[in-house]
């Protein structure tokens, strides 16, 4: 009864600021574990999602989300090669030329960015799909991954982190995430290791994969060319091709061809290079894409 | 020093009539009868020392864990019934990827302890949606020491949710004789190699065993390698070291 | 958003999810929170300088609501006036949410500040606005957001976001209606972008001009010409500029009128 009382004797504006719960995000940087995400109070709140975000089925939907495009890894004698393009599209407006899709899966409290030739400790993984979607739970997988390191006292396996985002994803399952990553790493157990992980929840473990919109014309140039006992020198240069090749014929993809390798150590990173130089430079000394004319 | 001691000290949520919480009073003696934890801060690290206690020569030393990583900056050793600590720990854990998760950078060593602390008091009944974490107060003392951007820290918690930050601290069952000591030998120009021998020295001094590599475990923390425990061929040259001192 | 250029629905050939039927007619859904409050916002950093940018005009539709509803916010102040503030906040798209964002980033800043007693970084701003956008996943705030603020090392930082908060740190960037007008602009500006040393070269040997930090008073008149330019050509866009420029000496405001019509 008291309850019922205290129910109907509240102010209707109690909750004009910040609820006790927001209050609570506030202070306490909650665990991205308890998944607390905001939902639109209706019904169908997919169907919300989908009308409002999803430029592939509406065109013409309010909010255009960034989507990342060509990615490719595989694996050879060497280690595993990682390259990507760097764009990203909202519709068919290029939101950026620079964006990073490769994103170090390692210790957070290390700093991620501090450039280094040495080789990085940690696995990488790779972004097409919601940029968003992509960069927040690698993240969360970082954390997934540092908090088994320390708990455990060895690194995990990339078997044991592509099954942690695949779960997650599978769980999301029909939310409107939409990621298509790869996982790549070496480790004592496994040596090098390749998984593939969507927003459906697939994972499949494999040599070669390549992801987005630029998928086909890059699988065109590496299936190709891929040998297992390519050398170092030859895979990154594969690498480069493949991901120049999907560059030329996939409008989604651009900018410059960012190159990692993967080797037992932890992985290296082979540049961010604009594409432009690199496409005259196989045009006019290789001969190479004799489609386009040279003249100026 | 219990003369009040009476149906008061049963209850963990009631005070006694001259104001004491008696259960939060006796999870600080629990401490009293944990082995010996010591931390000794200097201006390039801290180094963390625990006695092991190992009663059996059947014991397999090295599966006594009393000196663990909450991070790659911070670790902490322990004093106390053991299981609770494995709880803090884990919280902080947790914390510290949280907070780097959240702000792209590692978690200063006194919010880390604070946060160890917040759970420290969740014990008893809850309110509504609080989640209750022990029906009763920890039985353990933490020694947490790390590294941020104001340098190295030594922090001593305990059950009761309050935290200092010490110098140099010991916690235990020989922490009287042993924090005289510190008092006696510690001041601010100690180097790390030094602050090692101290630890030992003063733990040699109140332990019930013989001081040998195996019963007794090392850790520092520093800026260059951040948070790490001695391996046995470290713990063997310190140890070693610490005969040919004396 | 509102774009010059018709929006075709593209063919992205992903290897996942089944293809939503894009030839279904649009359902029209009753639940539709958002409005597009136009305006434009834009950032560019320097060596010891940041500086943000916006328009003042609020719209629905075709209807001009407010000429002066600022768009650019600072964060982490004392009081309402934003003294002692060291962190910059541009929001553009729908203004409810962008108040709302700026609402709980201030909070969190501030919460931050007593909780661990120090003043949060530019770099720890930038990433926890991205995961406080993320929270917001299923039900996005319509928000195009910049954050402009100076990093540990004292250099000009700019961070940009989408709706759902993927974020980059950048020199320049444009958001908000008029973004298509001044991005390329910009890209060629300020990052000298397919700009090249005259008689270094004939062809494919012309070497293209390195792009630096730019001085401060360049920097300004490039952002009142692009917003001067974006007015001409943008319905959106206009009444007035709010520019706000971080240093190490604090954060000036600066306001310059743009025509009314």
């Amino acid at each position: 009864m008291d309850k019922l009382i205290a129910q109907y004797t509240r102010s209707s504006h109690q909750n004009e600021f910040y609820s006790e719960q927001e209050q609570h995000d506030l202070t306490e940087s909650h665990p991205p574990l308890s998944l607390k995400f905001s939902l639109p109070p209706i019904d169908d709140s997919r169907a919300f999602l989908r009308a409002m975000t999803d430029d592939h089925s509406n065109p013409s939907c309010p909010i255009k989300l960034a989507h990342g495009t060509t990615t490719l890894a595989f694996r050879f004698q060497g280690g595993i090669i990682v390259a990507t393009d760097s764009r990203a599209t909202a519709g068919n407006w290029i939101a950026s030329q620079t964006v990073k899709k490769v994103i170090p899966v390692s210790r957070l409290s290390r700093g991620e960015d501090k450039p280094t030739d040495a080789p990085t400790p940690g696995l990488l993984g790779t972004m097409a799909g919601g940029a968003a979607d992509c960069q927040y739970w690698l993240r969360y997988l970082s954390q997934q991954c540092t908090l088994h390191e320390i708990r455990h006292k060895r690194r995990i396996t990339v078997a044991a982190a592509s099954k942690i985002l695949a779960n997650l994803t599978y769980g999301y399952k029909g939310y409107g995430l939409s990621m298509g990553t790869m996982l790549a790493g070496m480790t004592p157990q496994e040596g090098p290791a390749l998984y593939y992980i969507d927003s459906d929840g697939t994972r499949l473990p494999g040599n070669l994969f390549c992801v987005g919109s630029g998928q086909t014309f890059a699988y065109g140039v590496l299936d190709a060319n891929y040998r297992y006992d390519l050398s170092e020198e030859e895979a990154l240069e594969l690498g480069r091709r493949s991901i120049l090749a999907a560059m030329h014929r996939d409008a989604y993809s651009g900018g410059f061809i960012n190159l990692y390798h993967v080797k037992e150590e932890g992985w290296v990173h082979h540049g961010f290079n604009d594409m432009n130089p690199i496409f005259w430079k196989t045009k006019l000394e290789k001969g190479e894409f004799s489609n386009v004319t040279s003249e100026l | 020093m219990f003369i009040a001691r009476s149906e008061y000290d049963r209850g963990i949520n009631t005070f006694s009539p001259e104001g004491r919480l008696f259960q939060v009073e006796y999870s600080l003696e629990a401490i009293k009868l944990g082995s010996t934890a010591i931390g000794v801060a200097t201006s390039e690290g801290v180094i963390l020392g625990v006695e092991k206690r190992v009663t059996s020569t059947l014991l397999e030393a090295s599966s006594v864990e009393k000196i663990v990583e909450i991070d790659q900056h911070i670790g902490c050793a322990m004093s106390g019934l053991q299981a609770d600590a494995r709880n803090l720990v884990e919280h902080a854990r947790v914390e510290s990827q949280n907070h780097s998760f959240h702000y792209a950078e590692p978690l200063r060593v006194e919010s880390c302890t604070q946060a160890i602390c917040d759970l420290a008091l969740r014990f008893g009944e809850t309110g509504d949606d609080e989640e209750s974490v022990m029906s009763r107060p920890f039985g353990v003392a933490l020694l947490i020491a790390g590294f941020d951007e104001d340098g190295p820290q030594l922090y001593h918690a305990e059950p009761s949710g309050t935290f200092y930050r010490y110098d140099a601290k010991a916690i235990g069952s020989g922490s009287e004789g042993a924090q005289a000591e510190l008092q006696n030998e510690y001041h601010r120009s100690l180097t790390l190699a030094e602050a090692e021998t101290l630890v030992l020295k003063t733990l040699k001094q109140v332990m019930e065993e013989k001081l040998d590599a195996k019963n007794v475990q090392l850790a520092s923390v520093t800026k260059e390698k951040g948070f790490r425990i001695h391996n046995d061929e470290e713990m063997g040259r310190a140890v070693a070291q610490l005969g040919g001192n004396q | 958003m509102t774009s010059l250029v018709n929006q075709q629905p593209h063919s992205e050939a992903i290897g996942y999810s089944f293809s939503q039927s894009t030839h279904a007619p649009n359902k029209q859904h009753s639940f539709y929170p958002y409005t597009d409050n136009g305006g434009s916002t834009l950032g560019i950093t320097g060596a010891d300088f940041a500086i943000l940018a916006g328009d003042t005009r609020s719209v629905a539709g075709y209807n001009i609501n407010s000429r002066y509803a600022p768009k650019v916010f600072k964060i982490g102040g004392d009081d309402e006036t934003g003294e002692g503030a060291h962190i910059l906040l541009s929001v553009v798209g729908f203004a409810a949410d962008g108040h709302a964002l700026k609402e709980r980033l201030d909070a969190v800043v501030k919460m931050y500040k007593y909780q661990h007693g120090k003043p949060m970084s530019v770099r720890a701003c930038a990433q926890r606005l991205s995961t406080i956008l993320y929270q917001k996943r299923f039900f996005p705030y319509y928000v195009h957001a910049i954050l402009a603020g100076l990093d540990e090392e004292g250099t000009g930082a700019l961070y940009s976001y989408d709706p759902v908060g993927s974020y980059e740190r950048e020199q320049c960037r444009a958001a908000g209606s008029a973004a298509s007008l001044i991005m390329p602009f910009l890209d060629n500006q300020v990052n000298f972008k397919n700009q090249y040393i005259p008689g270094s070269g004939e062809g494919h040997a012309l070497e293209p001009k390195k792009a630096g930090p730019l001085p401060r008073s360049t920097v300004e008149q490039l952002v009142r010409d692009a917003f001067t330019s974006a007015v001409e050509r943008h319905i959106e866009v206009g009444d007035g500029l709010q520019m706000m420029v971080i240093t190490a000496n604090g954060i000036e405001e600066i306001y310059t009128p743009l025509k009314q019509d």
